[in-house]
């Protein structure tokens, strides 16, 4: 599985890691609550990865723009739209070494725990994304742009709202994609068209 | 998933690691056992690679350290572990010991991490290093000016001011320098071997005038006996010894040629009809981004100021920062960064090509998340869309070859 739209009749909704990367941006968004609910999707986070996202810049066009804003992800966890999680068996913890000899270690352990719990990871990562994606079988993975677009078509979220959106992701989290992210041209076009 | 990491990693290198990680964070083979809930000699097995860690202990102890556990892991070669050198270099001023120790591990740390993106990225640092200059049975002031004239026209600088000389030795001479936190009492470093090549750490907390004064003089120790790692304490010495006396002597030198200052401050003479002021010496210590107490002591060892001008000015209760704020001397630049610029464009380029992901961009840049970010937009791209949409600026591709479409590889 990819990026792309789900089948919303699945009685059991996917598990999706949020690695590091992916969890700044969508905290960045403003709206991440409305979003992980809208998804058809299940979201947790690896305990490494979650505490190596600790602040966003303010945003916006204010002289306080760059100022420090601390993320909390505890609403989330108390909402039941997010659950941190830790390792729960040696097993995890053995592929989580193999995954670090790689990658770092909330990106080890996203990998290690998506490949124990049959879950997908969301990163936009170009290395993670290979790693992943080079597994037998390979894990299904998500990145913020495809996260957000699946969002944004299925509310209908479009124009100056969701120009607003990506904005914040690049104001807050000083990200865009990447050009090897296939929805980079989507990204580039919503900010246009806003 | 690939072959079991820890079955195939040198257990001996892990081991080392470990063992260095363990003293740098001053904990005992004790406090590891009973953290673990192992036996001491379990603990001792383990760090000489005779017992194999088992994951949940790894994750552990790297947690234990306050390290990643990808840094234990890393396929670089096995690295000569120098820091044990330096430590033993320190001897025997013990009381420092256990306070350097991070400070020990850092620096080999980041030569090692400095090493892991040029092989990454295919870039090894070029060298220009000259044979170890012979100054034994030498008079070390004299020799040290010898070595600093001789070094200056290797390298181009002429007799004026040397403003950028971390930019000099890092990318002429191919040293590996780092500006990190070391006690207040140390004021650099320096190693040498044969896979970092030279590499020098100076205290980020010293002034810069102070840390370039470490730096020029751990560029001597480089010069002159290379092969023996020094740490630089400040008034360790009741008398210095002659390789001591020599790398203070070649920092003056290096950083305050004879020819260049002599005739720089003749002029000024000729200028103020012979009456050369304190703020004339803040202004020339300024031009040649030195401290004024460097710059005085000097001008007195080429006696072209009487001796004891310097404590003379010092005991009249001489305010130089307020002096230099009076005479609106802005200073030079901000704090060193603490990584090369080159080891900085590397780290990009990796994380730009898929060869290292963020959170290892972050851990090689020393910063957290979104500065890394921050610091990776900088320094690949500088873009960010508008608010109009536009992107503003043309994405570097730092790995592409500058070679043109025609051009054939030599390979």
């Amino acid at each position: 599985m990819s990026d792309g739209p789900l089948n919303a009749e699945s009685r059991v909704r996917l598990l999706v890691l949020l690695d590091a990367c992916c969890l700044l941006n969508l905290c960045a968004t403003r709206l991440i609550e409305d979003i992980l609910r809208a998804l058809p999707l299940r979201f947790a986070v690896a305990d490494r990865a979650a505490a190596e996202v600790r602040y966003l810049r303010r945003g916006g066009a204010g002289l306080d723009a760059d100022v420090r804003e601390p993320v909390d992800s505890q609403p989330l966890v108390a909402a039941g739209l997010l659950e941190v999680l830790a390792f729960a068996m040696t097993d995890e913890e053995a592929s989580f070494v193999q995954f670090a000899a790689n990658i770092d270690d909330g990106e080890a352990m996203t990998c290690a725990l998506a490949w124990h719990r049959q879950a997908a990871v969301a990163t936009d990562d170009l290395k993670t994304l290979r790693i992943v994606r080079s597994l037998i079988p390979p894990l299904p993975t998500y990145t913020t742009a495809g996260l957000l677009r699946q969002w944004a078509d299925g509310q209908q979220v479009a124009g100056p709202d969701l120009k607003r959106v990506l904005l914040n992701i690049q104001e807050r989290a000083r990200f865009v994609p990447g050009r090897h992210d296939p929805l980079r041209s989507w990204w580039l076009a919503a900010m246009r068209e806003g | 998933m690939d072959e079991d990491v820890l079955k195939v990693i040198d257990s001996r290198e892990l081991g080392r690691r470990l063992q260095e990680a363990r003293k740098a964070s001053g904990r005992t083979q004790q406090d590891v056992a009973d953290h673990l809930g192992i036996a001491r000699t379990t603990v001792t097995a383990i760090e000489k690679g005779d017992r194999r860690i088992q994951p949940g202990e790894l994750i552990r102890l790297a947690s234990f350290f306050g390290r990643s556990v990808g840094e234990f892991l890393r396929q670089s070669q096995p690295a000569a572990p120098f820091a044990v050198q330096l430590r033993a270099a320190l001897s025997p001023t013990a009381d420092i010991d256990q306070q350097i120790a991070p400070g020990l591990l850092e620096f080999q740390r980041l030569c090692e991490d400095y090493v892991e993106l040029e092989t990454l990225c295919r870039a090894p640092l070029q060298h220009a290093y000259p044979n170890p200059y012979d100054i034994l049975g030498l008079a070390p002031e004299l020799a040290a000016e010898d070595v600093a004239v001789a070094e200056r026209n290797r390298l181009g600088l002429g007799d004026g001011p040397l403003l950028s000389l971390r930019q000099v030795l890092g990318n002429d001479v191919g040293l590996r320098i780092f500006f990190i936190e070391l006690p207040p009492r140390i004021a650099g470093m320096f190693a040498y071997t044969e896979q970092f090549g030279g590499c020098i750490a100076v205290n980020r907390n010293h002034p810069p005038e102070r840390g370039r004064l470490t730096l020029a003089h751990d560029y001597a120790h480089f010069l002159s006996k290379r092969f023996q790692p020094e740490v630089t304490p400040i008034g360790r010495y009741e008398r210095l010894p002659d390789h001591e006396r020599f790398a203070d002597a070649f920092a003056r030198n290096f950083l305050l040629p004879a020819a260049g200052l002599r005739r720089r401050f003749h002029e000024l003479q000729r200028s103020r009809d012979q009456r050369v002021t304190p703020a004339d010496l803040c202004t020339l210590a300024h031009h040649y981004f030195v401290s004024v107490e460097a710059l005085a002591r000097r001008l007195e060892e080429l006696r072209l100021l009487p001796l004891g001008t310097w404590d003379r000015l010092a005991a009249r209760g001489f305010r130089v920062r307020e002096a230099q704020a009076l005479l609106q001397l802005t200073p030079h630049q901000a704090a060193e960064s603490e990584l090369p610029m080159r080891y900085l464009y590397l780290a990009a380029e990796a994380l730009e090509r898929g060869d290292l992901s963020e959170g290892q961009f972050a851990r090689f840049v020393r910063l957290d998340r979104l500065a890394a970010r921050e610091l990776a937009l900088q320094l690949s791209s500088g873009s960010m869309l508008d608010s109009d949409g536009t992107l503003t600026t043309l994405p570097l591709d730092l790995g592409a070859s500058l070679a043109g479409p025609g051009a054939r590889s030599s390979a």
